[in-house]
């Protein structure tokens, strides 16, 4: 390999940060379900990196708004490979079967983990994120810092994995290790979305029908 | 002719002494149940059957059973009476029948817990090791009735011929047959009182009256007729056991001395094919109560690759109360299934993309550190009170996929159900706004003691929440019991 093939090679790995141009390697796109946050997204959720949702309450419509993702990742799994597992760590509230059925969710690929402790849970989430045997690990945080959702970024890159942090909103302005942070917040018609960081496409703001 | 019967019986009971020939002392004193020695049966007899009679079943039964394999490989569990071993072929080995019969009470009164029999009140005889009858017959059913606990052979329970089964019958009370309450009431109104009297009626009025099967058990306790008897097989056990070098609370020790044990389990699963789902990793104290881990997994395996992750995450958080001077590791094996854990070398490569391939390790992983319960999978159920239509699975239970609750026409249902309804207080416009607009009336529940009578709607909370809220037809309050996430 000629020199300049190995320096572009260095250069292009997803690392290295260049002023100006974005990374050129990113990982694959799970479309949102959604069109305008789909093009904000650069193609729609980034599997290999940790997603931020950051909620101003429970109960706003955040599920409705992952569910079109969930179910295309249980039926054609990441980047054709058979694994279709969702792991939801520490959900504030019983997630109820029949609405999770008629949403098209297959009840068989979910499995639901229920930590002790908060040090537990973070433990378990990198546990399921480097596994490799998710799709998708979605994890219900009451108080993580930034080594923690830094553990799990490098966990989510390792195996291709979908990692979806939810946080309250008030942790918005704290510093953020995550490549893609959301804010998601309730409005006339839906729900709105606004993205703060994003490393694969652009910040903005969309309003979901959901 | 029915009735003629018991007339004639009647007539012959006082008639009939007592005492079998040889029973009873000088002073008519019955001799003590089994105090004298059993006597060797005659050489030519083929087989002989021990009954330890006992009433226990399941679990109990079947540890009398492993006990009994000591003496004998053919051993028989009869649910609710007893446990058989065939010991003719093992007389010569424990030097005769008495030295075998003292040698089982022994054995019984040390190992067979004594939370299965009586503990309390000391055994009235030498046969009788807490609740545990002993007897002896040349057939199984023979020694089935005579270990009955109301049987009192002429003194013995030991009948080491059929001419010694069919004298005993005389004194066998029909109880001890376990025959049922209708039957026993008939022969008794018939005027028969021992199973003896049974024996001298004719045999074809016998089986039509009574039934043709206690015929055939008599026969068969006889020797007339064979008796068919499944042969009892104990699972097979996996023990290991390893003594350390010096008393220690260190995890990383106790896992070296544990990686040795985990290969000889490994090997020993190989040679059967088969796979263990849990282990039992025992670790003993000095002088305490051993401390006893189990390592589950989701599916069975056979890998130590797989046990030592687990092992490590629980020694890390076993509290440990005082130093650990040896390992034991028990397993009992089970068949493993159809698919191959890996896949084939060559035809998978890396194993990674197996179907849930990492899942079964994921979840073993999970609880080994959280416990059983706090990984499931979810269940729906076809059930109209909100709270009952859920239900935790076993992750790979085979879980079905609800039918009726995938359709379009299933009503809405919240994403997110509370644990239990929290009470909310409503403004009444708002309240007033959501009676016009009608609701789902849940009325369920009336047999089991939960019912419930509730009106169900939907709202959308100023700060932009969506609830499900219930107004109760029984207190009129507000509850909220589910977002729409």
């Amino acid at each position: 390999m000629s020199r300049e093939a190995r320096l572009q090679q260095l250069l292009n790995h997803p690392h290295v940060w260049k002023q100006g141009r974005r990374p050129a390697g990113r990982p694959e796109a799970l479309p949102t379900g959604f069109t305008g946050l789909d093009t904000l997204l650069g193609g729609g959720w980034p599997a290999g990196a940790v997603t931020e949702l950051l909620l101003e309450a429970q109960g706003i419509g955040e599920l409705r708004a992952l569910m079109p993702a969930l179910r295309a990742l249980q039926v054609s799994g990441v980047r054709g490979q058979q694994r279709r597992q969702l792991c939801w760590v520490n959900p504030p509230y019983i997630p109820y079967a029949p609405a999770l059925a008629r949403h098209g969710l297959s009840l068989a690929q979910l499995l639901v983990v229920k930590p002790g402790s908060v040090a537990d849970a973070v433990w378990a989430t990198e546990q399921a994120l480097r596994s490799g045997a998710c799709a998708a690990v979605l994890f219900w945080a009451e108080r993580i810092d930034n080594k923690a959702l830094r553990r799990l970024q490098l966990a989510a890159e390792a195996t291709a994995c979908w990692g979806v942090v939810v946080r309250s909103a008030r942790h918005a302005g704290e510093m953020s290790p995550v490549p893609l942070r959301l804010c998601m917040a309730p409005a006339d018609g839906g729900l709105n979305v606004e993205i703060l960081r994003n490393r694969y496409g652009t910040a903005g703001r969309v309003l979901l029908p959901c | 002719m029915l009735k003629r019967r018991p007339r004639v019986a009647r007539a012959r009971l006082p008639a009939v002494p007592p005492a079998a020939p040889g029973a009873g002392d000088s002073d008519g004193r019955r001799p003590a149940d089994d105090a004298a020695p059993w006597p060797d049966p005659p050489a030519a007899l083929r087989e002989l059957w021990l009954c330890l009679g006992t009433t226990a079943a399941g679990d109990a039964t079947a540890a009398l059973a492993r006990l009994a394999l000591r003496y004998t490989p053919v051993v028989s569990v009869e649910p609710g009476r007893g446990v058989l071993l065939e010991v003719a072929a093992s007389l010569r080995l424990f030097g005769g029948l008495e030295a075998l019969r003292h040698s089982l009470c022994s054995t019984l009164r040390s190992d067979w817990p004594s939370a299965y029999g009586d503990a309390d009140t000391p055994p009235a005889d030498k046969s009788l090791a807490a609740g545990v009858i002993l007897a002896c017959a040349p057939t199984p059913r023979a020694a089935v009735w005579l270990s009955h606990e109301h049987a009192n052979a002429g003194g013995t329970r030991c009948c080491n011929t059929r001419a010694d089964v069919r004298r005993a019958f005389g004194h066998l009370p029909l109880t001890v047959a376990g025959w049922p309450d209708k039957v026993q009431r008939q022969l008794r109104q018939m005027g028969l009182r021992t199973l003896g009297d049974c024996l001298r009626l004719p045999r074809a009025g016998f089986a039509r009256r009574v039934g043709r099967h206690c015929l055939q058990q008599l026969d068969e306790a006889l020797g007339e007729r064979p008796q068919l008897l499944t042969r009892y097989v104990a699972p097979e056990c996996f023990r290991a056991h390893c003594e350390l070098p010096d008393d220690t609370t260190d995890s990383a020790l106790l896992l070296a001395a544990l990686e040795p044990l985990f290969e000889r389990l490994e090997r020993f699963l190989r040679r059967r094919q088969s796979g263990v789902s849990t282990v039992e990793v025992q670790l003993s104290h000095h002088d305490q109560q051993p401390t006893v881990l189990h390592l589950g997994m989701a599916r069975p395996c056979g890998q130590r690759k797989r046990w030592l992750p687990l092992a490590r995450l629980q020694l890390e958080r076993a509290a440990l109360p005082a130093p650990v001077d040896a390992v034991a590791l028990r397993a009992w094996p089970v068949a493993l299934s159809a698919e191959p854990e890996a896949g084939l070398p060559g035809i998978k490569p890396g194993g990674q993309t197996v179907d849930d391939c990492g899942l079964p390790v994921l979840i073993d992983t999970l609880r080994a550190r959280l416990g059983a319960a706090g990984v499931y999978a979810l269940q729906a159920a076809a059930e109209h009170r909100p709270e009952c239509a859920w239900q935790i699975a076993e992750p790979f239970a085979g879980g079905r996929e609800p039918a009726s609750h995938g359709v379009a026409g299933a009503p809405k249902r919240p994403l997110w159900l509370l644990d239990r309804p929290r009470p909310v207080t409503l403004a009444p416009a708002l309240v007033a706004a959501l009676c016009a607009g009608g609701a789902e009336r849940i009325e369920s529940g009336w047999w089991d003691g939960h019912d419930i009578r509730r009106d169900y709607y939907r709202i959308t909370t100023p700060d932009g929440s969506c609830w499900w809220v219930y107004q109760c037809r029984r207190s009129t309050g507000w509850y909220l019991h589910g977002l729409f996430g």
